[in-house]
């Protein structure tokens, strides 16, 4: 499935969130979101699913305009985690995740069967039946991430949906950031549309197919691993001295920033 | 956990508890009735007293009292969901506080206008209560909406404003108009069953009976909007639509319920908490629960009133804010505990 954007400009009263931005995700494809605080992300995400509208340009998925889906019909194609997902009301962790079968309306036998599979890839299965407030907020993170993951699951081979997660890494500890990570690089190969906002360059460097490097609400690089982290493009937008060596394994860049302290 | 206990079986108990306590109620008062007087009751040409006081007056009244419960039962459970606030609440967020002050206004108005005095008053009344509480609604959402999403705080202080408003203009009435319709302040405020007639009864089941139904309809619907409303959007709910419909729907049922009772406290607010550690937060059996529960308990609490302090009759709301603000303190309680507030 296919998520374009195409010039988008975005405002808040009289302050520019985006500029002119176009952007193609696109199946089978990978793609991180990297930039600085304020530099127009979650903003950038929030307008590709429909919450905020652009003052210019437009949002398709399958070529079609986003606000022209029928609600329900872009629930069945399309998940979005947002940053923020406070809930205020005693729910266990197994209701939470279910709710992401509800657009679909497939059997009984078939949402059980997703649910199991997307809380054993989440390591929740021992979970189940806890309360989601008693738990720890990196664990609510990965019932969430259960969640929208449940409503894009297929039991079949192929994928034909998207996945949007804003800052999924958030709270996650390193090895839940690495199972994740490793877990959408393969649904991205089943044919799932993947774009994911992440703070951690290096992460981003090992497992995107495709960069988008975002600043001031402007991309500033788009493309490859390679492409995207550069001295220079790094130096524009982070301004912080910064090495770029070899990951030994795969040969992506890896980021060392400078060990100097300002006194 | 609790909610791994079967709800369906607890609609069960519930709805058998309503029966029996509706039976019951209908059994009990100053004069006794029995099997023979419900047979021959149906008999116009020979009923007995105690046939006319079991037709005319307690089945009414159990009726309305089943009715009214439900209605604050499921537009609690509604209106919690809504704002994503489990401590929301008609009466504490000031909907009943508009309606009564609606109703109030509008039986001062109707005595010195002619044109409105051609409308039934039962219909007047119930019709002057639903847009109080509709703009009481549209109020508090103005608040709480354009502060953090659910916000506690926001929410409360505007229903208390509202609340205070409703008291002041309700006594400002009350006191400036020296007829009998407007009944006195203790009805509006404390509520009352002593109203209920066969016309009541007929009006509120109109309104009530489909408004719960439609409200049904969106269980699924507020159990996406208990992740939030950009969430439920991504979940294919069409939420601004739905929050239009949840508020008209609950300000028609609380507006109708106060037009006839007055102001019954708590009931919209004790009934889906503590339903919730039974059946657990999905709508699909919180509201039709919250339906039974609201009902029984305020059957229970009429057949209190009018026995308990025989032959005087307590003001119904008197007893639902005695047993349900400590509940309500004690689900503020819970509610630290879990770090919810």
């Amino acid at each position: 499935m296919k998520l374009a954007a195409n010039n988008i400009g975005l405002t808040f009263g009289d302050a520019p969130i985006l500029n002119q931005l176009s952007l193609s995700l696109d199946a089978h494809c990978l793609t991180m979101l990297i930039g600085p605080n304020g530099s127009g992300k979650t903003s950038l995400i929030r307008t590709l699913c429909g919450e905020l509208k652009p003052a210019t340009g437009g949002i398709l998925l399958e070529g079609k305009k986003i606000t022209s889906w029928q609600p329900i019909e872009r629930a069945k194609k399309m998940a979005v985690l947002f940053q923020n997902t406070p809930v205020n009301f005693d729910i266990s962790v197994e209701q939470i995740i279910r709710l992401g079968r509800r657009p679909h309306g497939t059997s009984e036998a078939v949402n059980r069967a997703i649910i199991a599979d997307v809380m054993s890839a989440m390591d929740l299965s021992a979970m189940a039946t806890r309360s989601f407030v008693s738990l720890s907020g990196g664990e609510q993170q990965r019932v969430q991430i259960a969640r929208v993951l449940s409503q894009v699951w297929q039991l079949e081979s192929s994928i034909n949906a998207v996945l949007i997660l804003d800052e999924p890494l958030a709270a996650l500890d390193i090895v839940y950031q690495y199972q994740l990570l490793q877990l959408l690089h393969k649904l991205r190969s089943r044919g799932l549309t993947i774009l994911v906002s992440i703070h951690d360059l290096n992460l981003a460097s090992l497992f995107a197919d495709q960069m988008v490097l975002l600043n001031k609400g402007s991309v500033v690089a788009a493309g490859t691993p390679n492409s995207v982290f550069t001295q220079e493009h790094l130096q524009q937008v982070f301004e912080q001295p910064c090495d770029i060596i070899e990951h030994p394994g795969t040969g992506r860049p890896q980021m060392m920033f400078s060990a100097e302290f300002s006194s | 956990m609790s909610y791994r206990r079967k709800p369906s079986l607890i609609l069960l108990v519930l709805a058998l508890a309503l029966i029996a306590v509706s039976v019951l109620s209908l059994l009990t008062g100053a004069i006794e009735v029995t099997i023979s007087d419900w047979v021959l009751g149906a008999d116009y040409t020979r009923q007995s007293v105690a046939s006319v006081v079991l037709f005319d007056i307690r089945l009414p009244r159990m009726l309305l009292a089943s009715l009214v419960g439900a209605g604050l039962g499921v537009s609690g459970a509604v209106i919690q969901g809504l704002f994503r606030n489990p401590l929301a609440d008609p009466g504490l967020i000031g909907v009943s506080g508009g309606a009564a002050l609606g109703a109030a206004y509008i039986l001062v108005l109707g005595s010195q206008s002619l044109w409105l005095a051609t409308i039934p008053i039962n219909i007047m009344l119930p019709t002057a209560a639903f847009m109080g509480g509709l703009l009481a609604t549209l109020l508090v959402m103005t608040f709480s909406w354009s502060a953090r999403a659910g916000s506690v705080t926001a929410i409360l202080l505007v229903g208390l404003a509202i609340n205070t408003m409703a008291t002041g203009g309700i006594g400002l009435l009350t006191a400036l108009t020296d007829q009998d319709s407007l009944g006195n302040l203790t009805f509006w405020l404390l509520g009352s069953m002593a109203g209920a007639d066969v016309n009541n009864v007929l009006i509120a089941a109109a309104v009530i009976v489909p408004a719960i139904c439609l409200l049904l309809r969106d269980a699924s619907n507020l159990d996406c909007l208990l992740l939030g409303e950009s969430s439920a959007r991504t979940l294919g709910v069409p939420v601004t639509a739905l929050k239009l419909r949840l508020v008209f729907l609950s300000a028609l049922v609380v507006g109708c319920a106060v037009a006839f009772t007055g102001m019954i406290g708590f009931i919209g607010l004790i009934v889906p908490n503590l339903l919730r550690f039974v059946v657990g937060p999905l709508h699909r059996w919180l509201l039709p629960a919250s339906a039974i529960f609201g009902a029984l308990l305020l059957v229970t609490a009429d057949l209190l009133a009018r026995t308990i302090w025989f032959p005087r009759e307590l003001p119904i709301g008197v007893l639902t804010s005695l047993i349900g603000a400590p509940i309500f303190i004690f689900l503020i309680a819970v509610q630290r505990r879990k770090g919810l507030l």
